[in-house]
């Protein structure tokens, strides 16, 4: 019998009541959650013509097993605990890797490293699903300069590995590891703690009143950057302890001064990658397909960092939205004056929304100081 | 003066089709015409991602300010 999605396929859906709530930057939790499940959608549509398409180019797989066996852990994981899945599906650097390799492979053009170690991300996935699953298992997954990356968890290292190589993970009775180059890394009890050869992905968390904020510092993951591969870049501990009271001051304005976004933020932003201090400037970015994650330099005050966080959960909310729906043709050539920037830029949707946050947080989080000018646009009913 | 009302107006429809309850497992074995074509725009569309802006590891793209 053909699964419901085959003979009765349901679309994601919006409602113009919705919409509007996005353009007056009034969405609910519920809105942040059906975008994130619309990602989900997206990512699975992505990674299922991924593997389809790969499995039929000979010699995709390099060194590491066939993509069937990504997709067979994948079932096993979630068989076992969906959430596991589901988890590794929210993880927003699935979705910039899937986005990447989803080019290099239509697009025939090279990327950083050989096609085999993105492809071979998706065992990296199916790995990481399965430790968070606890199963027992064995497969290989892509080290890039000895370092091999389990996504959502951490890194295990292999100094002296060649540039491209593949290594080992094995699950065996609640306990795991990564062996390569004549090295075996046991990964902690808590993997997002640090271990002899493993480092871990970070978290930072924070309470203010009833909101609860969770995020990650991944200074780890090759795919958290904004369009290619990037080796980490990691933290020194003196720092993480910089962020964790930036991010508690920040969050502090933000429950205080604008507490619907309080509530909201947590579902659409759930992932910083840190980036070192520029002074006179607070640097961020974020893209579409990492839904959920901004790039962010590190700030000088808690209402700088507080103004960035609103900034870039606002491009989150709208690069959800533009995977949802068309709101513009795309033309590349096109280059259009706005009424906060000097430059021409491209046209972009995003532009019609991002700036609102800044005022948002200039005129609330920062009572004491000039807001800074814009010009609120909204998106025209067509 | 408009006449419309976002309480009256048709949902907007995507082109996204809503896989969140399939499993790995059946979504593997998934080909039937409205599943194929929001795979492909899905995949159209991400093949059309350009690279505005290049990651930089060097320093939160040299200060720049990116949006």
């Amino acid at each position: 019998m053909p699964p419901a999605a085959e003979s009765h396929p349901v679309f994601h859906r919006l409602s113009w009541r919705d919409f509007d709530a996005l353009a007056r930057m009034d969405g609910d939790e519920d809105m942040a959650r059906r975008l994130r499940r619309a990602e989900r959608s997206r990512r699975k549509l992505l990674i299922h013509a991924l593997l389809t398409e790969a499995t039929k180019e000979p010699g995709s797989s390099g060194p590491l097993p066939s993509l069937g066996a990504a997709w067979e852990l994948l079932a096993r994981a979630e068989a076992r605990a969906p959430r596991a899945v589901n988890r590794m599906l929210a993880n927003p650097y699935t979705g910039s890797w899937a986005g990447y390799t989803t080019r290099l492979l239509r697009n025939g053009i090279g990327g950083v490293g050989p096609l085999w170690m993105h492809l071979g991300y998706a065992h990296a996935i199916a790995a990481a699903a399965a430790i968070r699953a606890e199963l027992d298992f064995e497969t290989a997954i892509p080290a890039w300069h000895g370092e091999a990356m389990l996504p959502s968890l951490g890194m295990a290292e292999f100094p002296g590995a060649e540039t491209f190589s593949s290594v080992v993970v094995r699950g065996v009775n609640g306990r795991y590891s990564v062996s390569g180059a004549g090295t075996t890394v046991h990964l902690p009890g808590a993997p997002d703690s640090d271990a002899p050869g493993w480092r871990g992905i970070r978290r930072v968390r924070s309470q203010v009143g009833a909101h609860r904020f969770s995020l990650w510092l991944d200074d780890l993951d090759p795919y958290r950057g904004l369009y290619e591969p990037i080796p980490p870049e990691r933290l020194p501990d003196g720092e993480v302890t910089d962020w964790q009271r930036l991010i508690d001051e920040a969050c502090r304005l933000i429950a205080a001064h604008l507490p619907g976004l309080a509530r909201i933020m947590p579902v659409g932003l759930v992932s910083l990658v840190p980036k070192p201090q520029v002074l006179f400037r607070n640097p961020s970015a974020s893209t579409g397909e990492a839904f959920g994650s901004a790039v962010v330099g590190l700030p000088t005050d808690g209402a700088s960092l507080a103004e960035t966080l609103i900034h870039e959960f606002q491009h989150i909310v709208l690069g959800g939205l533009l995977h949802l729906v068309e709101l513009y043709e795309p033309d590349p050539r096109e280059r259009i004056y706005v009424a906060w920037r000097d430059d021409p830029r491209p046209l972009i949707s995003r532009k019609l929304l991002s700036p609102v946050a800044r005022p948002e947080c200039g005129t609330r989080c920062r009572p004491r100081r000039r807001p800074i000018r814009s010009r609120r646009t909204a998106p025209r009913r067509r | 003066m408009s006449s419309f009302s976002a309480s009256t107006e048709p949902d907007i429809e995507s082109a996204l089709i809503d896989l969140d309850a399939v499993s790995f497992t059946a979504l593997r074995e998934l080909d039937g015409e409205a599943f194929r074509r929001s795979a492909r725009h899905v995949v159209e569309r991400t093949t059309h991602v350009r690279a505005r802006y290049r990651s930089d590891n060097g320093g939160a793209g040299g200060g720049e300010r990116i949006d």
